[in-house]
């Protein structure tokens, strides 16, 4: 618990202020069904979040989420729709789960093979792959939605007990990665290649399996937002998802962890999409005008993040030398 | 990693030249061109249908050519290459109705004949605006509103890009309906950015807000069904009025299933069929009938939505 108490306490701080002022100003917040929806409305970009954590602490970037996303849920829906009628529910829902997460797969590792085997920057290359995947939606749809087969709706529409399924594929999700990156010898490789490159190759990772698995990891996750979204929609839009990688930056820088890759942790990244997200919620709670919502929203992202620089930067000159430990989140601090 | 390059050349220059050879068009018809405000979204595939029907009809090539986004600066771009490549003429649908008037007016002096569609740019040289007439088509959903909500009561807003024309157009005429009624009071105005997603999540924040909430408004095609899918949710069917627009697939659905009230429906396939049969008789001297060519609105509810179901503009 005392990487929690480093890391993500500022960012936690800030969500946990803000959310007090809303709960006093903004009637209709504290309420249990409107948190619920709150989790759901951010849960898509946490999911994300827990791959591209993984892409950030190797010191790379996947701009391709939003693109990756669109193209599941379509390749997910096409493929359940293409299904002789009767089909059993649980084959419908298992094809859509499949391929759904396979085409995330397939783009991610072609991501991870190009950064990792050839040494093209990930901006390109997941630049590219944003604008390829997006470019086969339009290919495949030709810009129509395809509609979602009942027997899948559970995934995004669903709730167990009062909790919606996305919440909990989120909660499970990041607390997996969580324990993988903390608790594993691999998490802790993933860590060592965006602290220096070289010296965990010198160390004896496998630096190029590492990232390409980081990059493998993020198109599923990308995936498996593609057809929880199509499943929340009853339909699979081709435009869904545009710019929601920024969104997902947004949430994992917000969450703490540094661009320039070796710091950061799961945790702060669902921190950062839930200051979003509650920020999102409350803007319109507070009657804030649409045309008036964006500079907030942009204010927020900045201010939590220098608030989190400057009480770091207090803690550092408290301790002039931070003792190492076990914690992987502090192997750069 | 030299060597490996020859494995990325090779495939790379036979993509490029396979993929000319996917090009379609036929160098000896004449060119016709839609720009979208964006592509990827059903309203735009039917624009892209009647493009191609009133193509087909004429013998001549329909190209549709739109930006990934609604940007401005990328139709200015795509427009500026079709002038390059001499089509025979333009209907574009303005994300912006100022920043498009030099580069229409440029067609326009170099002879290609150039319509708006869906958002106009009156301050151009267009020959004519094919679409709906917004703000008529706004007061219309306001009046209805009013109408079955009996002229009393809250109603929130949920529209698209904040820089439409077209949108803002509309929830002018809109409020300028909803004013003859002195009990209604508007509490919330939100964009949902032209994505369902979105659409959901403000309304449900809304509702939050104001679980007495009396009516919704959805200005554009994803407001409604995202207002449906909150109230649905909420287990406030019946409680709630909804009043969208366009009648996508998933918008009748929840006419159907009761969710949302109304529908003020355009005529998208219509737009883009109209365009191309004016583009044309403008290149054989032709002027259209009027400047404004209002291709209507049709108000779809329970009552009449099983003639519409499947059988739209909406299927490809």
């Amino acid at each position: 618990m005392r990487a929690f108490a480093v890391r993500e306490m500022g960012v936690l701080l800030v969500l946990v202020g803000l959310s007090l002022a809303l709960a006093v100003r903004a009637l209709g917040f504290a309420e249990v069904e409107n948190l619920l929806l709150v989790a759901r409305q951010f849960s898509m970009f946490a999911t994300m979040g827990v791959g591209m954590t993984m892409v950030i602490l190797t010191g790379g970037i996947d701009l391709s989420v939003g693109s990756v996303l669109a193209l599941s849920g379509c390749v997910a829906a096409k493929c359940m729709l293409g299904l002789p009628p009767h089909t059993d529910a649980h084959l419908v829902v298992l094809a859509g789960m499949v391929t759904g997460l396979a085409t995330g797969l397939v783009c991610g590792i072609v991501n991870g093979l190009i950064v990792a085997k050839v040494g093209i920057p990930p901006f390109i290359v997941t630049l590219g792959m944003m604008s390829i995947a997006r470019g086969l939606v339009y290919v495949i749809t030709r810009g129509w939605p395809t509609e979602v087969p009942d027997e899948f709706l559970f995934l995004g529409q669903g709730r167990i007990w009062i909790v919606p399924v996305p919440v909990v594929c989120m909660v499970v999700i990041a607390g997996g990665g969580a324990l993988f990156l903390s608790r594993t010898r691999l998490g802790r490789h993933i860590y060592a290649v965006g602290g220096n490159d070289e010296a965990a190759r010198l160390s004896g990772i496998y630096v190029d399996n590492v990232k390409l698995l980081v990059y493998a990891l993020c198109g599923v996750l990308a995936g498996f937002a593609g057809i929880t979204t199509a499943s929340h929609l009853s339909i699979a839009q081709p435009n869904s998802g545009i710019t929601n990688e920024l969104d997902v930056i947004a949430a994992v820088i917000v969450g703490g962890t540094s661009l320039a890759g070796g710091s950061g942790t799961v945790l702060g990244t669902v921190i950062g999409a839930a200051l979003m997200g509650v920020l999102r919620n409350g803007l319109v709670l507070l009657g804030v005008s649409a045309n008036w919502q964006l500079v907030p929203l942009g204010i927020v992202i900045i201010a939590a993040v220098v608030f989190d620089q400057l009480r770091q930067r207090r803690r550092e000159r408290a301790h002039v030398r931070v003792p190492l430990d076990e914690d992987s989140s502090r192997i750069r601090d | 990693m030299k060597r490996g390059g020859f494995i990325f050349i090779v495939p790379l220059a036979l993509l490029v030249l396979t993929s000319a050879g996917c090009v379609k068009e036929d160098e000896s018809k004449p060119v016709y061109a839609l720009i979208p405000k964006s592509v990827g979204h059903v309203y735009w595939a039917a624009t892209e249908k009647g493009l191609r029907d009133a193509a087909a009809e004429e013998g001549v090539d329909g190209l549709f050519v739109g930006p990934e986004t609604i940007d401005v600066a990328r139709q200015v771009a795509i427009m500026e290459g079709l002038i390059a490549r001499r089509v025979a003429g333009i209907a574009i649908a303005p994300n912006d109705p100022t920043a498009v008037v030099p580069v229409i007016n440029r067609a326009v002096e170099s002879g290609i004949p150039v319509v708006t569609l869906d958002s106009d740019a009156p301050d151009s040289k267009r020959l004519a605006y094919v679409g709906t007439v917004n703000t008529e088509a706004g007061k219309l959903a306001g009046e209805l509103l009013a109408e079955y909500i009996d002229g009393e009561g809250t109603v929130a807003i949920s529209t698209g890009g904040l820089g439409s024309l077209n949108l803002n157009e509309r929830v002018a005429g809109f409020r300028e309906a909803i004013a003859q009624y002195p009990g209604i009071e508007e509490v919330a105005f939100q964009t949902n950015n032209d994505d369902e997603e979105q659409a959901t999540t403000v309304a449900e924040s809304i509702l939050s807000r104001f679980p007495n909430l009396t009516a919704f408004f959805g200005a554009n095609a994803s407001g409604g069904p995202g207002a449906a899918r909150a109230v649905r949710q909420a287990g406030k069917v019946g409680q709630v009025t909804i009043v969208g627009f366009d009648d996508t697939p998933i918008c009748l659905q929840f006419i159907k299933e009761g969710v949302i009230e109304a529908t003020v429906a355009q005529r998208p396939r219509e737009m883009g069929y109209r365009c191309v049969k004016i583009l044309i008789q403008a290149n054989r001297g032709l002027k259209p009938e009027s400047e404004i060519i209002d291709t209507g609105v049709t108000v779809i509810t329970a009552d009449n939505v099983i003639q519409f179901l499947g059988t739209q503009d909406y299927t490809p």
